[in-house]
């Protein structure tokens, strides 16, 4: 009869379980980012306010800066100016007069406002609840097609280009038909608003506008979930793989310096970008973000579920569960970049780094207030130490032995492996980088030896292998969390996979040169 | 006495018999009619008019027909003025008379053939301008003399011509005038003998038509298009530049290049192919429908690069990114007036001895929008009333200079008699 009862009982609850569930799977999911592909319609459930009202910028900020005209890509292009198809390969020629051939043919800017037209923009779109009159589409636009306002518009202005001329080499109203005169002379440039593309801090600094961000510029959690790529930049890396429209530039241990440049830009960009979310977040406005999940480790929360993993095995980065760990991209490499230059002032910034990883990680809810003036302190330092030292710090130090303390520095050769900085992906990433960079440094220079070898190299391709996601998966899955020697090969899921990747480092650190000045 | 009345007939017989007519002219004959001097009869085909027309007071009668003038001259006629008016044509005084002796006075030498006096077009242009429709607003009346002739109607109507026009070339005359020259393409045949830049001149593309009266229009192969190739892509330019002709031929052009290179580039396609499916088996080799479809892609973006091509010069018009069709754009070409003088005519050869930048202010013409064709002020430097106070030595001011009554081309065609014919006939 028990018997009976129970089972009666259990048929009841089986088919009351059976009903709600039926009913919870007809009801979409309240949250946004979790359609994929239905836009929500409106008359099932009220939508939520869309995610991008508050986020970033209009792209107003970028063009505040200055007053002059932008004459448009197209004032560039006559055959005889810089759209050539036939370069001119003389030696002693000023430009090569194929410039916006370049551009146009292989260069990934000046398709960038097509992207906004492609399938993947037009899904972000519809998950994002958004169309193209959005005012917070104007955040798309200020990267993949920045448009000046009218005002700053000349007559032959069209939108449509991309990342075109002038949105590197500045506005050309004053010196559009000045710079191919015979009484032209570089130092009228500055005055007339053409940017000093030379300068590598300069460089730098136009890319991680777009590739890394600023207040004006974001690319938020919400988009990345929308379908936006992650933005990981380095400045070597993608710089190589840039189709150029100048000359290779062949002056002393230029790839190395790239990197640093890079570094520090990247780096100001993030804090800049992080105090401008904190600060939105800090004014209590009612669609703020915070945290904002994308100044976090991707890798903290879009993990492999297997236990034990990995990750568990390496333990909790910031020693508390259920706090975000901030990514370690730009920051680490940063705060190890900055140690590892051998300068004072750099050396306090690795300590305000330090400190805003602490704010950061105290709680799951960050003190947006204190973030925002720690980073905005940050950025502001960073960016005073970019106009006013930056060049001289590129031409007069010495940039593979900063790489050298890099490297060693974040491989927590310092201090022993007390506390090694290469805990997950992101710093291993960046080593990786920074180790491709030195390589090609000491090749450029015809080195044979050291980061020239040829043992650095293959030890460099094997840890892109091991750093490499396995296909159909976009984390990693096998990969080595903590890399000193102590890590126990207990719990790992691919012991071999993982001593691999470390012996690759060791060896790339016993390459490196001895001596440092 | 009786001699005296009879040696002057015997005279005028003996003179007569020898066929010269010279006795009985006026003033000679013009040079073109002395083939027919001796011919009273060939003009003077009414008898006995000069008569009529003292007896009865009509103007009208006249011993020269139209018909005797259209034997030659049968393109011609005394109704053919303004017909290819927009206005309509002229509405004519009924009364009027109007044949062709009226203007075209023979007896009094070559030059006065020709020259119509200006009394008789301010007849009509002196006071209002009626046409068949009602008062003309697009005709200027009150014009008495050269010194009270408005400004030329393309000047006069800006709106009218940004109209005719809505898709005009962008042109700037003062960077290619420039005195510092123009940058030549590397692709430029003269940078083979090392020049790098060229100065040009008016002549460089402004050719004259045959008779030299006017200029001939310009055209894109010959004079812009070594110095504006229309490439846009060294792996595209294999075979030459593009055509200078509609988007969608240049599509196809471009559509067959990239075939091309696919074929050659099988790596290109493999990869692209390979990316866009995640492939994680890689397929051994490209079929014809992955060249198809990776040439489609790629036809986008050649797009963008062609149409920036084209709006180097023209104005384009996209079609919207959003709608249902795929994304095209085209060009609507410019309709830059044949003529720029609507009503009257002009004969650079005639104007040999003035050089272009004289009248033509180009050198400082930067815009589209600047209208080169000089105001008449211009034509008033040198053009003037002989009889003018200040002292004569002007040119010729007449309305025959420039405009003409007969409307040539909406005339009739001529249809006279053959000449041999004409000469036999009496």
């Amino acid at each position: 009869m028990k018997g009976r009862m129970n089972s009666r009982f259990v048929l009841l609850a089986a088919i009351a379980g059976w009903l709600t569930a039926g009913t919870a799977v007809a009801q979409p999911p309240a949250s946004p980012m979790l359609q994929a592909t239905k836009p929500q319609s409106q008359s099932e459930n009220p939508s939520p306010p869309a995610p991008l009202s508050a986020v970033a910028g209009r792209g107003e900020q970028i063009w505040k800066s200055s007053k002059e005209k932008y004459l448009g890509a197209l004032s560039c292009s006559a055959a005889a100016c810089h759209g050539s198809v036939v370069a001119d390969t003389r030696p002693a020629a000023k430009s090569r007069r194929n410039e916006y051939v370049v551009w146009i043919e292989s260069d990934p800017h000046s398709r960038a406002h097509e992207t906004l037209w492609n399938d993947r923009s037009k899904i972000m779109l519809e998950r994002l609840q958004i169309d193209r009159g959005h005012p917070g589409y104007a955040n798309c636009l200020a990267c993949h097609s920045p448009e000046p306002p009218p005002a700053r518009r000349g007559p032959n202005y069209f939108v449509g280009n991309g990342v075109d001329c002038e949105s590197c080499h500045g506005p050309a109203e004053h010196w559009g038909d000045q710079h191919y005169r015979e009484d032209w002379k570089l130092s009228s440039a500055a005055k007339s608003g053409k940017t000093d593309t030379r300068n590598l801090a300069v460089r730098a600094d136009l890319c991680v506008g777009c590739h890394v961000g600023d207040a004006d510029r974001q690319v938020t959690h919400d988009l990345i979930a929308a379908g936006h790529p992650v933005l990981k930049f380095e400045l070597s890396s993608y710089l190589a793989l840039l189709p150029k429209h100048w000359r290779p530039e062949t002056s002393q241990d230029f790839e190395a310096k790239v990197w640093s440049a890079g570094q520090f830009a990247a780096a100001k960009a993030n804090f800049e970008l992080l105090a401008a979310q904190a600060s939105v977040a800090a004014a209590n406005q009612a669609d703020a973000v915070w945290p904002e999940f994308a100044q976090g480790d991707c890798f903290a929360c879009h993990h492999d579920l297997a236990s034990p993993g990995w990750r568990q095995e390496r333990g909790l980065v910031t020693g508390r569960p259920g706090t975000l760990p901030l990514s370690r991209w730009y920051v680490s490499a940063f705060e190890q970049a900055a140690m590892a230059s051998g300068d004072a002032e750099h050396g306090k910034w690795a300590g305000g780094v330090s400190n805003l990883r602490a704010m950061m990680e105290a709680s799951f809810l960050p003190n947006a207030s204190a973030v925002a003036d720690a980073a905005g302190d940050l950025s502001k330092q960073l960016h005073l130490w970019q106009s006013q030292k930056a060049a001289a710090f590129l031409a007069n130090g010495n940039a593979p032995s900063h790489i050298h303390q890099f490297l060693r520095g974040l491989a927590g050769e310092q201090n022993d492996h007390a506390a090694p900085a290469v805990v997950d992906w992101d710093t291993a990433a960046q080593f990786y980088l920074a180790a491709v960079a030195l390589n090609q440094n000491a090749l450029n220079q015809k080195q044979a030896g050291g980061a020239g070898s040829p043992e650095f190299t293959e030890a460099v391709k094997s840890l892109r292998r091991h750093l490499a996601f396995p296909a159909g998966f976009n984390s990693p899955r096998m990969f080595v969390g903590q890399l000193s020697p102590n890590a126990s090969p207990a719990l790992d899921a691919a012991p071999s996979s993982r001593e691999a990747a470390r012996q690759a480092i060791e060896k790339i650190l016993r390459l490196l040169p001895e001596t440092t000045p | 006495m009786l001699l005296a009345a009879v040696v002057p007939l015997l005279w005028l017989g003996v003179d007569w018999s020898t066929g010269n007519r010279r006795t009985y002219w006026a003033r000679p004959v013009t040079t073109p009619h002395r083939f027919i001097e001796n011919d009273c009869g060939k003009c003077h085909t009414q008898p006995w008019q000069p008569a009529v027309r003292l007896v009865t007071a009509n103007d009208a009668a006249r011993s020269v027909a139209d018909s005797a003038c259209q034997h030659c001259h049968g393109e011609f006629s005394r109704d053919d003025h303004g017909l290819s008016s927009s206005d309509g044509a002229p509405r004519m005084p009924p009364d009027s008379v109007r044949d062709c002796v009226l203007c075209h006075q023979e007896h009094r030498g070559a030059e006065r053939l020709n020259r119509v006096a200006d009394a008789h077009c301010v007849a009509c242009h002196g006071g209002e301008l009626q046409t068949v429709a009602g008062k003309s607003d697009r005709f200027q009346g009150g014009i008495r003399d050269w010194e009270s002739h408005p400004e030329f109607a393309r000047l006069r109507d800006l709106v009218e011509l940004t109209r005719f026009d809505e898709t005009p070339l962008q042109f700037n005359h003062e960077k290619h005038l420039a005195a510092a020259g123009v940058k030549l393409p590397p692709s430029h045949p003269e940078t083979k003998n090392g020049k790098q830049t060229i100065r040009l001149v008016c002549s460089d593309c402004h050719q004259p038509t045959d008779d030299g009266r006017y200029l001939k229009p310009i055209v894109y192969e010959t004079h812009c298009g070594q110095c504006h190739p229309l490439a846009f892509s060294k792996k595209l330019a294999v075979g030459g530049p593009l055509p200078h002709s509609e988007p969608a031929q240049v599509l196809g052009v471009l559509r067959e290049r990239l075939m091309d290179y696919a074929r050659a580039n099988p790596v290109v396609v493999n990869a692209a192919r390979n990316e866009q499916q995640r492939a994680f088996i890689e397929s051994p080799a490209t079929s014809e429908h992955d060249r198809w479809q990776w040439v489609e892609g790629e036809l986008l973006s050649a797009s963008h690069g062609t149409k920036l091509l084209c709006q180097y010069c023209h104005r384009v018009q996209e079609s919207p990114r959003d709608g249902p069709k795929p994304w095209q754009f085209s060009v609507r070409p410019p309709n830059i007036p044949n003529r720029w003088l609507k009503h009257g005519s002009f004969d650079h050869a005639a104007h040999a001895m003035v050089r272009c930048e004289d009248c033509h202010a180009v050198a400082a013409s930067r815009f589209t929008s600047d209208i080169n064709l000089p105001k008449i002020e211009v034509c008033r430097n040198c053009h003037g009333n002989d009889s003018r106070a200040s002292g004569g030595g002007h040119a010729r001011s007449d309305c025959v200079e420039c405009h003409d009554y007969h409307d040539r081309r909406h005339g009739p065609a001529f249809s006279g008699q053959p000449m041999q014919a004409f000469l036999r006939e009496d």
